[in-house]
């Protein structure tokens, strides 16, 4: 068997490693949702959040809280509202969210595909 | 010419091999990104009315999106009607007067709904508790947090302001009167009949839109997920934030959940709730969380807070309040789940 007769010719190994490429390119895309944190003041997106670390959260020069994000679960910390729910909700995964009424503060963790829980009841 | 037979055979494999990938690579795409992938027709809204988070997810032939905005608008429109810290609210009207006080229809039904569901649970739904209330510190959400146990004698006297028997309705002249210096607060009846409200417009404008409708917690739904599927609710764990100790499934009705671990203050180890028991003034103590699925939001909301008051009688609760149209999931004080027989039905995947 030479060469040429080979089962597969190198254009061949081409488009099969571009095609999973394209595969492999479209469900990282999808995947890399599952770790970002998207914070909204007043109903407009503040902050987008990929990375652990402490991110303190202001409103006009106003300080509202500190959002904790360990790159697995997001909480909050240090919050100027009065009740404190938003830390009393303790931390959070892919699918909740955190809220804060007097400060209009949406803390939502993007979960990883429309699969699993659409909303929670509590 | 054997030669040529196996060099003809091998390029035929290799042709089908590649076809072969060449297929199952665009199908792992369109699957990916057709099914896998969220659906573009849904609209999501999220805002603050009602007191709390509100989620509108819908999906509508005639406009996602502005019907989103037409739900929110009515959600927002009940709760400036309806919240007893806006003075310019009915319920401010109604109890600031000795007297009587015409009203209009929606509020006259409302103020029956809650009347009927209060005689249902023996009063553990008590929409007359605004004295109270107001006395615990849990009115205000915005301002100070409350951190005082009203004496056994300040409890006494406001729970003397308190009961449906000092509601008066005048069907006749479509009027009413509050006796002995009773307060309103509809908290536990009100973001149910928001979210009714919200599921008529929404069905005004487009009988066939689908989605759901959630205003801290309490869900409406307003059709099944794609057409057919139903949507997945999670029941948070009372005592882990991100945890779910259930999963329900519906196409159609409403989910409202009480719990103690919103609104509460702690002193020596005691913790102090916003969910008040008529009978004895002080937060009410056996469950720690209650979830009701019903066919309405106005059954499913003054359910779970009829329940929650209830908790110690839990065996009551997940019997009875079925009978009542709302089947019950209750977390008990020791960490038990106790649920309605029929929660199974909700329970499983259609």
């Amino acid at each position: 068997m030479n060469k040429r007769d080979k089962l597969f010719k190198k254009r061949d190994l081409f488009l099969i490693i571009s095609l999973v490429a394209v595969f492999l390119g479209l469900y990282w895309g999808r995947t890399r949702d599952a770790q970002t944190v998207e914070i909204f003041v007043g109903g407009k997106l503040s902050m987008r959040i990929r990375t652990a670390g402490s991110y303190e959260l202001y409103d006009g020069g106003k300080y509202l809280m500190k959002v904790i994000f360990d790159g697995q679960k997001v909480h909050v910390e240090d919050a100027n509202c009065p009740l404190k729910i938003c830390e009393k909700t303790g931390r959070v995964g892919p699918g909740g969210v955190i809220i804060c009424v007097p400060n209009k503060v949406l803390i939502k963790f993007r979960k990883i595909s429309s699969e699993g829980v659409d909303v929670m009841t509590w | 010419m054997r030669q040529k037979d196996s060099k003809n055979l091998l390029k035929l494999d290799r042709r089908i091999l590649l076809a072969a990938v060449s297929l199952v690579s665009v199908v792992l795409i369109i699957f990916l990104t057709s099914f896998l992938k969220s659906p573009p027709s849904y609209y999501e809204l999220t805002g603050f009315t009602l007191g709390t988070y509100c989620r509108i997810v819908v999906s509508s032939k005639k406009g996602s999106k502005v019907l989103a905005q037409v739900i929110f608008n009515e959600l927002d429109r009940i709760y400036k009607k309806f919240n007893p810290n806006d003075p310019a609210s009915v319920i401010s009207r109604i109890n600031a007067s000795n007297d009587w006080v015409d009203i209009d229809e929606e509020t006259f039904v409302l103020l029956d709904a809650a009347v009927r569901l209060s005689k249902l649970t023996n009063g553990a739904f008590d929409p007359t508790l605004g004295e109270l209330i107001r006395l615990w510190g849990f009115d205000k959400i915005a301002e100070t947090i409350p951190s005082r146990v009203p004496s056994p004698k300040e409890i006494e006297e406001a729970l003397k302001h308190a009961g449906t028997d000092k509601l008066e309705l005048d069907f006749q002249r479509r009027r009413v009167r509050l006796l002995n210096g009773a307060k309103l607060d509809l908290g536990g009846i009100a973001k149910g009949y928001a979210l009714d409200r919200a599921y008529q417009v929404a069905k005004e404008v487009d009988k066939d839109c689908t989605g759901f409708v959630e205003a801290g917690g309490d869900i409406r739904i307003l059709g099944p997920k794609f057409g057919s599927r139903p949507w997945v609710i999670g029941v948070r764990n009372p005592r882990q934030g991100d945890a779910v100790i259930a999963y329900l499934y519906l196409t159609s009705g409403a989910v409202a959940t009480s719990g103690d671990y919103e609104r509460y203050f702690e002193i020596g180890g005691v913790r102090y709730h916003h969910i008040l028991d008529p009978r004895t003034g002080f937060p009410a103590r056996g469950a720690i969380s209650v979830t009701v699925v019903a066919d309405n939001a106005v059954t499913a909301d003054a359910l779970s807070t009829a329940g929650f008051v209830m908790g110690t009688e839990w065996e009551y609760v997940v019997l009875e309040f079925p009978k009542f149209g709302g089947n019950v999931l209750m977390v008990t004080e020791d960490g038990s789940i106790r649920r309605s027989p029929a929660m199974a039905v909700y329970e499983q995947t259609r």
